[in-house]
This record gives structure tokens, sequence and C-alpha cells, in this order.
């Protein structure tokens, strides 16, 4: 029988399970990102996991190898301060939509200026979820959570424009879509600069079921109805997930 | 015809009862039954609740065939 819990050795059991609600997609974000690096056999004294404030900040907490909880909106300084001390180490960071472009939003417009060689696994659900289910940068249009009771009205980041305005490599993926998730991870681990993954994900108990999902499920088959793969596209299209071709300026 | 079967094991401190398993199941072979996630014995080994359960709560143990009689 094929071992198929390798990944765990990735990750420190003793402080399972995590804080996060039943039916959350952080966790399958957590298992896939461990994944990889089993898959890529990474060295556990070569790599640090950086996090940032929010549910998803929650992550580096559960790694069996050197980790940061650092400020809100500040792992991706953090991550290239870590890298620019000792360039021969993997820096992953795993955070928040909220972390990453909202408060964090100019980190990430510089260090993707810079092409600084780090990995960034963006949880995007689309909400505030730890502080109750306010709007976030990659909230959609018309989307109502409890600070736009009748809808958001601005537009979402387009955080693929801004990642591949720089050059940097951009994938987008969900968390219905393992093999897919794993492969963007891995390839991004793979890519020499900056590597950004977008995955959409649930949060059930802060959005998903306020906007009249079931379940975490619900959500799920919902990514699967949704989003269709598109491999080799210069630039993914709204319903697109894939891994984008670097260097193609739009 | 051998057929395929499987066996699951449930972590029952890290499950939390999403019933995101159960609905993944494609022989109904798990059911969240009083506030407790339990596996009956219709398991066929497709790995589904153990790759989507977000919490590392459920893994298949065991593979194995088993001869059906033959029919007609
Ligand atoms: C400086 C500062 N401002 C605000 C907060 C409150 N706060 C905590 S988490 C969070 C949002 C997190 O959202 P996101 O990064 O999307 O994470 P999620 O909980 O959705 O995974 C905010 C605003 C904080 N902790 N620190
Ligand atoms: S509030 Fe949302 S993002 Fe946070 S743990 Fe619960 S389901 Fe997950
Ligand atoms: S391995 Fe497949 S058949 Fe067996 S319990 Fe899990 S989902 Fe059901
Ligand atoms: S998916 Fe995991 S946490 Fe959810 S009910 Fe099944 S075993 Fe429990
Ligand atoms: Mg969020």
């Amino acid at each position: 029988m094929e071992d198929t819990t390798r990944f765990k050795r990735f990750l420190k059991e003793k402080n399972l399970p995590t804080p996060w609600c039943p039916g959350c997609g952080n966790g399958i974000i957590l298992k896939s990102t461990c994944d990889a690096f089993d898959e890529l056999n990474l060295d556990t004294d070569k790599t640090v996991v950086v996090s940032g404030i929010g549910c998803s900040g929650r992550s580096a907490g559960f790694f069996n190898l050197d980790s940061v909880h650092t400020a809100h909106g500040r792992a991706i300084p953090m991550a290239e301060g870590i890298k620019i001390a000792n360039e021969n180490l993997h820096v992953v960071v795993l955070s928040g939509d909220g972390d990453l472009l909202g408060i964090g939003g100019n980190h990430l417009l510089h260090a993707s200026r810079r092409n600084t060689p780090i990995t960034i696994i963006c949880f995007s659900n689309e909400i505030y979820g730890m502080t109750g289910g306010q709007v976030s940068p990659t909230s959609k249009q018309g989307a109502k959570t409890i600070t736009t009771p009748d809808g958001c009205k601005d537009t979402p980041i387009n955080v693929q424009a801004l990642i591949k305005a720089h050059n940097c490599f951009y994938a987008r993926t969900t968390t219905f879509h393992l093999k897919h998730l794993k492969k963007c991870i891995v390839e991004a681990l793979r890519h020499p600069g900056l590597a950004f993954v977008d995955v959409i994900c649930q949060c059930i108990v802060n959005n998903g079921r306020r906007i009249g999902f079931k379940d975490g499920y619900d959500m799920l088959m919902h990514y699967k109805n949704t989003y269709k793969i598109n491999e080799n596209a210069d630039l993914l299209k709204e319903g697109e997930i894939g891994i984008t071709k670097v260097g193609v300026v739009k | 015809m051998p057929q395929r079967k499987g066996e699951v094991a449930i972590n029952h401190r890290y499950c939390k009862r999403c019933n995101i398993c159960p609905q993944f199941c494609p022989t109904n072979n798990l059911e969240i039954v009083k506030g407790k996630l339990v596996a009956y014995d219709r398991c066929i080994a497709c790995f589904n609740c153990e790759r989507y359960c977000p919490d590392m709560a459920i893994e298949v143990v065991k593979i194995y065939n088993v001869e059906t009689p033959a029919t007609g």
C-alpha cells in the first residue's frame, strides 16, 4: 500500500488539531503545502515558513521546521529579510488575502518589483475571516459581508495583473482541485524568483454560510463547477485556474 | 471477479464532524451519527475522504480484494 501520509513529517502533530472551524479550507492548503514539500524532498533545516495575522496566519505554527508568526501584513518583508540573511533557504509565506493584499499590499508591490526569490501562498477566502467577516481586497463586487450589507461596491484587487506586471510567477487554484493545488505549489517552489500562488479557499463560518452555502462541501462543489483549468495561459480569465506563463507582461 | 475493498481509521481527536467526507464518499460508507463520525463496511479505498479531510482525521489503513461469487 502506497504511503499517502509522508507529508506529515513536515507537521508538528502535537499541535493538531488546528483551531480552524469545521469545514474550513485552510487545512487543505496546509496539507497540500506539506505534500509539495515532500514531493520536492525539501530539507527541513533549509526551509522556513512565515505567516502574518489572520486565521490563515496560524499556519506557520503547525510546521515541523523553523517558522515565524509575524505582525499583521508583514509576512513578506520578514520573508525577504530571512532570504537576504541566508539565500540558501527556501522561504515560504503562507497568509491571508487581507494580510497579503490589504494591510500588506505595499510589501507585495515592492517584493514583486524586486523579484525576491520567495514563495507566497495566499489563502484567498475573499473575507477577513478571523475578525468576523469584514470585506477584503479580494471580495467580489456585490459580495455581502458584515461591513458591506448592501453588497461590495469596489473592484477586487487584480493580483494577477500586479504580479505579472513585474514578471513574477502567478498561479491560481482552489481547494477542490487538489492535484492542481499541489502542482501549483511545487512549480512555485521550483521557480527561481518570486512566486505567488492564489488559492481560492472556503471560509464557511464567516463568509460562506452568510451567502447561502450549506457547508464546506457545498463551497468545494461550487469551486468544482465554477473553475476550469487552463494550463499554459498568458493570463487567466475569470473562472479559470492555472499556472500562467512567466514573462508575459500585459 | 475480485472486488477492491478498504478500511478507514478515524482519529476522533482531530475530527471536527464537518461532514465533508461523508458527502465525498461514493459508497455512503461514512455518516455522522449522534455527533460522531462512523464508518461502515462499504469502503472501496478510493481515498476521497483522506484527500479532502481538512483535518487529517481519516485515513485508509487497509486495501484488500474479496472474491465475489460468479453470477448467471
Ligand atoms: C495592525 C493590525 N490591524 C488589524 C488587526 C485585526 N486583524 C486581525 S486578522 C485581520 C484580517 C485577516 O484577514 P485575512 O488575512 O484575510 O485572514 P483570514 O482570517 O481570512 O484567513 C485583521 C484586520 C490586527 N491584528 N493588527
Ligand atoms: S472564520 Fe473562516 S477562515 Fe477562519 S477558521 Fe473559521 S472558516 Fe476558516
Ligand atoms: S476511501 Fe472512499 S470509499 Fe472508503 S470511506 Fe473513504 S471516501 Fe468512502
Ligand atoms: S472530513 Fe475530516 S473532519 Fe470532516 S467529518 Fe470527515 S474526518 Fe471529520
Ligand atoms: Mg481572508
